[in-house]
């Protein structure tokens, strides 16, 4: 079986052993060195005169290499350390965990709501995981989201950039209108798109409008841009001063 | 002696990929043997060159340390020595690079009418158009060219994407497929074979698993399968499998991939109306068979982790009767 997304505790104990390691042959090295320094003093002193300066000079020597070899090894251990820590590829979710994610609790007027546990659990992927919202860019343009909503500007179908949420900028509204679909216009989504894509796409829509900037951000365009990137900060410089007046069906006005 | 016994051990696994389906060794296309023709003729030049260089070499150490040569310089004769190296040398380069430059023309000459192929490279699996006129015969496929012996083919290569690069070594070189951009490349089979080739372009996760196979056929059996599979779909199918398309129009699969005849016409996945009849799924990844579609369908992440292909949530049934679909799609 393949495994797609590494355990950290896996990848903790990896680059602890490379530090040590590291450290480990750092310290080894230097102590050969003040060893060959310590053996070849009384044969130095045996000399000439000068056989005193050159050994102190070396000694200095030795102690500059020492200290480029740990700085080396902090760098190398921060290097691993930063490779443990950064965001982990998840690129399988169990089935189980799929289908949780369809539990999303909506208020009754259909605006904002609870999150499933699951998405707490998984620590908010679909929001802040940058694989997820590359995903969820790629499905916008393959389920032709653009049609409607242009590059987020908004067409026959509402602007993503005008600061104006219909059903707000929660997750579990976005999930509910791509899945469910919305008066005037949004066709539901759930016989065409699975629900983990569902979030995925609906973590991209969140962060083109998002009220501050993620730390996450998709892929960049290979198109021409017409409008500043998703991870631009903040959202809000886009933002028109009055939104567009929407349908009474369609949540309260701005 | 260490370097030896290591050379020893590593060079026959070197050398192992000489042969098998995939190898510029085993030239079967008009521009892989013109290729290898090529290559040979700088192997046996340059070996033959640095033969005579150590041949000379040896000889001058041995006359200085045996025969105490003087060593100042001879005069006329090591002038006579020196200009003939260096006029070798000229000629020796100017032969090679004008044999490869008719190489590199009689790769791209085309004689007579060329069949002409759409390739499309995606992450990660390779789009195929047969394009006609009339766009009835016109299809799709996906990750298998059929080719007829003995006949230019010209494949246009567009990619979706990133660059990927399109590599059967037994036919031809390597030629890129750069988004945005069409290029050419001219293939032609000596010899009816599958020949198997892959992406030669790191084009992310699963580059390694972008593989594509070129059958090349006699004329009658290329014809029997262009025929095969301009017509929109099989005839009999049992009732499992049309329970199976019932699931399949039903469920999300409709909204990627394309079963003409039917009202599936998604485009962003491959086109299945005959992915029954193809060799391997996943772009080379498993052969095709009933139980192995169902593996797929089942849980495409954990077979090619990363690819776009999303697990759709089935019941057991349902994957019967999808994957016994899939099957009769011949």
């Amino acid at each position: 079986m393949l495994r797609t997304h590494k355990r950290p505790s896996n990848s903790l104990f990896w680059s602890l052993a490379i530090a040590a390691g590291v450290a480990v042959a750092a310290a080894i090295s230097a102590r050969k060195a003040l060893q060959r320094l310590d053996s070849c003093t009384p044969v130095c002193d045996s000399g000439t005169k000068p056989a005193q300066t050159i050994g102190s000079a070396s000694g200095i020597r030795t102690r500059d290499r020492l200290g480029m070899l740990t700085a080396f090894a902090l760098c190398l251990g921060a290097a691993a350390l930063l490779g443990y820590i950064r965001e982990p590829l998840r690129l399988r979710q169990d089935p189980a965990v799929t289908s949780e994610l369809e539990k999303i609790r909506l208020m009754p007027n259909g605006i904002s709501g609870a999150p499933p546990n699951i998405d707490f659990a998984l620590g908010q992927p679909y929001e802040g995981a940058s694989y997820n919202l590359a995903q969820g860019k790629r499905l916008y343009s393959w389920f032709g989201c653009a049609t409607c909503h242009g590059d987020g500007q908004g067409g026959k179908g509402p602007s993503f950039l005008d600061g104006w949420w219909l059903y707000g900028p929660e997750m579990v509204s976005i999930v509910s209108s791509i899945r469910d679909g919305r008066p005037h216009g949004m066709p539901p989504f759930k016989d065409r798109i699975p629900i983990e894509q569902i979030w995925q796409l609906a973590g991209y829509v969140q962060s083109i409008g998002a009220y501050q900037a993620k730390v996450a951000a998709p892929g960049r365009n290979d198109a021409k841009q017409t409008r500043p990137a998703e991870n631009r900060a903040p959202a809000s410089i886009l933002f028109e001063p009055v939104p567009t007046l929407v349908h009474p069906d369609q949540g309260p006005n701005p | 002696m260490k370097p030896l016994i290591l050379f020893c051990l590593v060079f026959p696994t070197i050398l192992s990929g000489c042969s098998g389906s995939q190898s510029a060794l085993d030239a079967h296309g008009v521009s892989a043997i013109h290729l290898k023709g090529l290559m040979a003729g700088f192997f046996w030049v340059c070996t033959f060159v640095w033969l005579l260089a150590i041949l000379t070499l040896v000889y001058a150490l041995m006359r200085s340390r045996l025969w105490e040569a003087p060593t100042q310089s001879d005069g006329r004769w090591t002038r006579i020595v020196v200009a003939g190296a260096v006029a070798a040398t000229a000629l020796v380069i100017t032969v090679l690079t004008i044999a490869s430059f008719y190489t590199t023309r009689a790769i791209d000459e085309s004689g007579g009418d060329a069949i002409t192929i759409v390739v499309k490279g995606e992450q990660w699996w390779w789009r195929i158009r047969y394009p006609n006129p009339d766009k009835s015969l016109e299809f799709e496929t996906a990750n298998e060219i059929h080719i007829p012996v003995g006949q230019d083919v010209r494949l246009e290569l567009e990619s979706a994407d990133v660059i990927h690069s399109f590599w059967v070594p037994s036919l031809a070189g390597k030629q890129d497929l750069v988004p945005g951009r069409s290029n050419t490349l001219l293939i032609r089979a000596e010899r009816p074979g599958i020949y198997r080739g892959q992406c030669a372009e790191f084009c992310g996760l699963q580059h390694s698993h972008m593989a594509i196979f070129i059958v090349a056929d006699d004329a009658k059996s290329y014809a029997g399968w262009l025929a095969s599979q301009q017509i929109d779909r099989t005839a009999a199918m049992d009732d499992e499998a049309l329970a199976g398309q019932t699931v399949f129009l039903a469920k999300p699969c409709a909204a990627c991939h394309t079963v003409r005849g039917t009202s599936a016409s998604g485009t962003t996945g491959p086109d299945l109306t005959h992915v029954g009849s193809r060799r391997t799924i996943g772009a080379g990844l498993i052969e095709t068979t009933r139980g192995s579609l169902a593996a797929w369908i089942a849980d495409p992440q954990t077979l090619k982790p990363g690819n776009n292909m999303p697990m759709v949530p089935l019941t057991s049934d349902e994957l019967r009767q999808v994957s016994r679909y899939m099957d009769n799609l011949k």
